[in-house]
C-alpha cells in the first residue's frame, strides 16, 4: 500500500513538474503556431542562471524565480517582434509559418546552446535548496517538489483566470481559435502572438529555475526538457493550459509506475505513449476534434 | 538542346575528374570530399520526398543510424556490398513502417512523430544493449580512404541520378500534386499513399546505405552516436541554405554546409555550432528561397 | 440502362445523420440533377460515390462493380470522376500540367503524346486554350472552375459528379457552364450534378433528385419536382419565403 502511495504521489510531483515544463511551450505552439524546439534551452539557462546567483551570491532560487520571470518575459517579447513576426510575414501560409518557425527554433536552439557552454562550461551542476523531507501519508518527499507542485497549479490558476476573465486573455483564446477572426474583432494580433510567446519563455525560465532545485543540471539537457514538454502537450491537446497540467499529470504517474518495474525502459514508455497518442487522438486527451 | 548539351559536358567533365581524383589528389581532398558526398545524399534524399509533398520527415538520423548500426553489427561478418544492401533493406523497412502508420498525419504531427520514432528507436536501443547484451559501444571495420571515397560517390551519383529521373517521370508531378492538394490529387486517379509511402522508403535506402559506408570513418559507434538526431535537422537546413526547389539547390547546399564545417570547426571549434545556429536563423528569416533565390533572381535581371 | 445503383446508403458524423437510408439510380447518358438546402447531404454523398468517405451501411454499383468502400483512385480509373465544391486545382502548376497528370493517371500507362493530345483537346473543349501555360492560381474562379471540369474529363470518365460549378458565377458565365454541361453528356459522359442555381438545373437535367436532412424526398423530372408539394414546402418554401 505504502509503495503504492509512493508511486502515485511521486508521479503526482514528477507531473506537477512536467506541465510546468509544457506550459510555455502549449501556449506557444498553441496560439502562436511556433513549435519552439528550443523551448527547453530557456529552461536550461533559467536554471543555470538561478544556480549561478545562488553559489556565488547566495541569492535565494525563489528571489532569482521573480527576477527571471521578468526578464524572459522581455526577451521572449522581444524575440517574437524581430524573429517570429517577420516570419510570419514572409510564410505564404500557415503550414510554411509552422516549418520555418521550426527551423528557426532549432538555429535558436545551437546559438542558446553554445552561448551557454561557453558562458558556464558542459559539466554536471547542481545544488541543493529545500530538499528536506515533507511527509505525506508515510511516504517522504522533498519540500521544494511540493513547491513546485505549488507553483505550477498557481500558475495553472493565474493563466485559467487570466484567459477566462480578463481582456487579453479573451484575445488569446479568440487568437487560438482563428487568428483571421481575431483579426476582425479588432484585436491587434500581432501583440497578442508577441505575448504568447513571452509567457512562453517566462514560463520555461521559471520552470528551469525551480527544477535546479531539485535537480543535477547542466548546459546540454535542453533536449530532454523539450521533448517531455512536447510529449505533454501532445498529451494534453496543443494549446490548452488545462489540457497540459492534465497531461503533466497522466506522464508523471505514468513515468512513476514504469520506472518502478523497468527504470531504463522510462523514456521508451514516453515515447510509445507520445506517438500512439499522435496517431489515435492527434488533438490530445482535452483538445479539440478535427 | 544547346544548353542540355553543355549541361551534360559539364557533368561528364566533373565525374571524369572525380573518377580520377584519387590517382593525384590528396588524402585531406578525398576525406573531405566523401563528407560532401554522405551530405549530399542526405540532403538530396530528403528533398526528393519532403521537398514535392510538403511532409516534413525528422527520421533522417533513424534511416541513417540503421545504416550505421548495421555496419557496426555486421560489417566483420559479410562482404561490405552486402552490408551496404542490408543497411539499405533495413532503412526501407523502418520507413516503410512509419509509412504506412502515419502519413496520414499532417503538417507538424508528422514532423513530431517521425522526430519521436528517432528518439524511441535510440532509447530502446540504449536500453537493449546495455541491459541485454552489455555492450556500452561497437568496433566498426574501418575502410581505405580510397574505397570510402568511391562508394560515396557512387551512391551520390546514383542518388541524383534517380531523383532527377524521378523529377521527371509523371511520379514527380504526382507527388508535387499531393503536396498542392492531396485529396484531388486522389480523385485524379493517384494512389497517393502507395506513391508516398514507397517514395519516402526509396529515398531512405539510400541514407540507410550511405550510413553504412560512413560508419567506417568513425571506428567506434554507440546508440547516441548512430542516432544523432543532429542528421535529421542537418539535410533541412542544407536544403534551405540551398534551396529546395530546384536540385542543384541541396547538392550546392551540401556542399557549401561542409565546406564551412571543415574551415569552422578547425579555426574556431568552440564557437562553430553558434555561428551555425545563427545562420540557421539568418538563412531562414532573410533567404527563404536559399541560395537559388539569388541565383534566379540574379539571372532574371540579368535578363531583363 | 442504370450506370450507378446506390442501396440503402447510410453516414452519420458523430451521431449526426448526414444521408439516411438512400437508394436511386443514376442511368446512362442522362444528366441527373441534385438539389436540396443548405446541410442537405449533398456532398457528402458525392463524397460517398467518390470514394473520400466510407458508407456505414448499404452500397453502391457502377456498372456491376461494387465500389462502396473502394479508395478513391481505384473508384476514378473505374470510370467516376468529379469537381469540387470549393475548388482544389493545383495552384502552382500551369493549366496544361493540370490536365496531362490526370490523363496520365487515370488509365493505365497512356502514351504520352496521346496524353498530350487528350489534353489540348481538353483546353479547347473547356475553352482555357489561351491561359493554357498560366499558373492555376492566377486563374480568375471561372476559369479554375473550367480547369477543374477539363482535369475531371482528363480521366476519361463515364460518369462526372459536378459539385456547384456554377456558384460564384455571373450570368453569362453561368450560361456557358450549362453550355459545357450538355456538351460533356454529348461527348458520351453521364452527368450527375449539384446545383444551387435552380435555373440550370431546371434547363439542363433529365431527372431531378430533392435530398432533404439526408433523406430523398422527390425524385422526377424538373416539372414533376416543381410541382412536388413536399419540395416546395422544404426547399423551395423556405427559398422563396426569404425573398
Amino acid at each position: 500500500m505504502v509503495t503504492f502511495l509512493n508511486i502515485f504521489i511521486g508521479g503526482l510531483l514528477m507531473g506537477g513538474i512536467y506541465a510546468l515544463v509544457a506550459a510555455g511551450l502549449s501556449i506557444q505552439y498553441g496560439v502562436g503556431r511556433v513549435l519552439n524546439i528550443a523551448h527547453g534551452e530557456f529552461l536550461m539557462v533559467g536554471a543555470l542562471i538561478t544556480w549561478y546567483l545562488f553559489t556565488i551570491y547566495g541569492i535565494s532560487p525563489l528571489i532569482s524565480l521573480i527576477l527571471i520571470a521578468f526578464v524572459f518575459f522581455f526577451f521572449g517579447f522581444l524575440l517574437d517582434r524581430s524573429l517570429f513576426s517577420r516570419l510570419r510575414n514572409i510564410s505564404p501560409s500557415v503550414a510554411a509559418f509552422e516549418a520555418n518557425s521550426l527551423m528557426a527554433c532549432f538555429g535558436l536552439q545551437f546559438v542558446i546552446q553554445n552561448i551557454a557552454i561557453v558562458i558556464w562550461g558542459a559539466e554536471l551542476k547542481g545544488f541543493s535548496y529545500m530538499a528536506s523531507p515533507v511527509n505525506i501519508l508515510g511516504a517522504l518527499f522533498g519540500a521544494n517538489r511540493l513547491i513546485t507542485l505549488a507553483y505550477s497549479l498557481g500558475i495553472a490558476g493565474i493563466f485559467y483566470l487570466f484567459l477566462t476573465k480578463t481582456r487579453y486573455g479573451k484575445a488569446i483564446r479568440a487568437a487560438s481559435q482563428d487568428i483571421f477572426a481575431a483579426n476582425l474583432m479588432g484585436i491587434n494580433i500581432k501583440f497578442v502572438l508577441s505575448l504568447c510567446f513571452a509567457f512562453g519563455a517566462l514560463l520555461a525560465g521559471t520552470a528551469g529555475a525551480l527544477i535546479s532545485m531539485m535537480y543535477s543540471i547542466h548546459t546540454t539537457m535542453g533536449m530532454e526538457y523539450t521533448v517531455i514538454a512536447l510529449i505533454v502537450i501532445v498529451l494534453g491537446g496543443l494549446g490548452s493550459i488545462t489540457g497540459s497540467m492534465l497531461g503533466g499529470l497522466i506522464l508523471g504517474i505514468v513515468g512513476s509506475i514504469v520506472s518502478y518495474l523497468e527504470p531504463g525502459l522510462t523514456l521508451v514508455a514516453y515515447y510509445m505513449l507520445f506517438m500512439i497518442l499522435l496517431l489515435v487522438r492527434p488533438t490530445g486527451l482535452m483538445g479539440r476534434g478535427s | 538542346m544547346n544548353f542540355k548539351l553543355i549541361s551534360l559536358a559539364l557533368i561528364g567533365v566533373t565525374l571524369f575528374f572525380l573518377v580520377l581524383l584519387p590517382f593525384f589528389g590528396s588524402p585531406y581532398s578525398l576525406v573531405l570530399l566523401s563528407n560532401i558526398f554522405m551530405y549530399v545524399v542526405l540532403t538530396v534524399t530528403w528533398v526528393m520526398f519532403c521537398g514535392p509533398t510538403g511532409y516534413i520527415s525528422l527520421a533522417t538520423s533513424a534511416f541513417f543510424g540503421a545504416g550505421i548500426y548495421t555496419a557496426a553489427v555486421i560489417s566483420f561478418k559479410v562482404p561490405l556490398l552486402l552490408t551496404v544492401l542490408v543497411g539499405a533493406l533495413i532503412s526501407f523497412f523502418l520507413a516503410l513502417i512509419i509509412g504506412i502508420v502515419s502519413l496520414r498525419l499532417k503538417g507538424i504531427y508528422f514532423a513530431m512523430f517521425t522526430f519521436g520514432f528517432v528518439e524511441l528507436l535510440l532509447h530502446f536501443l540504449l536500453w537493449y544493449e546495455t541491459n541485454i547484451t552489455g555492450t556500452t559501444g561497437r568496433v566498426v571495420l574501418t575502410l581505405s580512404n580510397q574505397t570510402v571515397y568511391y562508394m560515396m560517390l557512387a551512391l551520390a551519383f546514383v542518388t541524383i541520378v534517380f531523383t532527377q529521373y524521378l523529377n521527371n517521370s509523371r511520379y514527380g508531378m504526382a507527388l508535387k500534386s499531393i503536396g498542392e492538394n492531396e485529396m484531388a490529387s486522389e480523385h485524379i486517379g493517384i494512389d497517393t499513399a502507395k506513391l508516398k509511402i514507397l517514395t519516402y522508403c526509396v529515398s531512405s535506402s539510400f541514407v540507410g546505405a550511405c550510413g553504412v559506408v560512413m560508419a567506417t570513418r568513425w571506428t567506434y559507434v554507440d546508440p547516441k552516436i548512430a542516432f544523432n538526431p543532429l542528421y535529421s535537422f542537418i539535410p533541412i537546413f542544407m536544403a534551405i541554405l540551398g534551396g529546395a526547389r530546384k536540385l542543384y539547390g541541396p547538392i550546392l547546399g551540401a556542399i557549401v554546409f561542409t565546406y564551412l564545417q571543415e574551415i569552422l570547426t578547425t579555426r574556431i571549434p568552440y564557437y562553430y555550432m553558434l555561428f551555425f545556429g545563427l545562420l540557421m536563423v539568418f538563412v531562414i528569416t532573410f533567404l527563404p528561397e536559399g541560395i537559388v533565390g539569388i541565383i534566379d533572381r540574379r539571372l532574371k535581371t540579368k535578363i531583363n | 440502362m442504370e450506370l450507378l445503383k446506390v442501396e440503402n446508403l447510410t453516414k452519420s458524423f458523430g451521431g449526426l445523420l448526414a444521408i439516411h437510408k438512400l437508394s436511386f439510380i443514376v442511368k446512362e447518358g442522362e444528366i441527373l440533377g441534385l438539389i436540396g438546402p443548405n446541410g442537405a447531404g449533398k456532398t457528402t454523398l458525392f463524397n460517398l460515390i467518390s470514394g473520400a468517405l466510407k458508407p456505414d451501411k448499404g452500397r453502391i454499383f457502377f456498372g456491376d462493380a461494387k465500389i462502396s468502400g473502394l479508395r478513391p483512385h481505384k473508384i476514378c480509373k473505374m470510370g467516376i470522376s468529379r469537381t469540387f465544391q470549393d475548388v482544389k486545382v493545383f495552384p502552382n502548376m500551369t493549366v496544361v500540367e493540370n490536365i496531362a497528370l490526370a490523363a496520365t493517371f487515370a488509365r493505365e500507362r497512356i502514351p504520352t503524346n496521346e496524353a498530350q493530345r487528350l489534353a489540348t483537346d481538353l483546353l479547347r473543349f473547356c475553352g482555357l486554350i489561351e491561359v493554357k501555360n498560366m499558373l492555376a492560381r492566377d486563374l480568375s474562379l471561372v476559369n479554375q472552375k473550367r480547369l477543374e471540369v477539363a482535369r475531371a474529363l482528363a480521366t476519361q470518365p463515364k460518369l462526372i459528379l459536378l459539385d456547384e460549378m456554377m456558384a460564384g458565377l455571373n450570368p453569362t458565365e453561368t450560361l456557358d457552364a450549362m453550355r459545357l454541361v450538355k456538351a460533356i453528356r454529348d461527348r458520351g459522359c453521364t452527368v450527375f450534378i449539384v446545383e444551387h442555381v435552380l435555373r440550370a438545373i431546371m434547363n439542363l437535367c433529365d431527372r431531378v433528385m430533392v435530398l432533404h436532412y439526408g433523406e430523398k424526398i422527390a425524385e422526377g423530372t424538373p416539372e414533376e419536382v416543381c410541382s412536388n408539394p413536399k419540395v416546395i414546402e422544404v426547399y423551395l418554401g423556405e427559398k422563396y419565403a426569404q425573398n
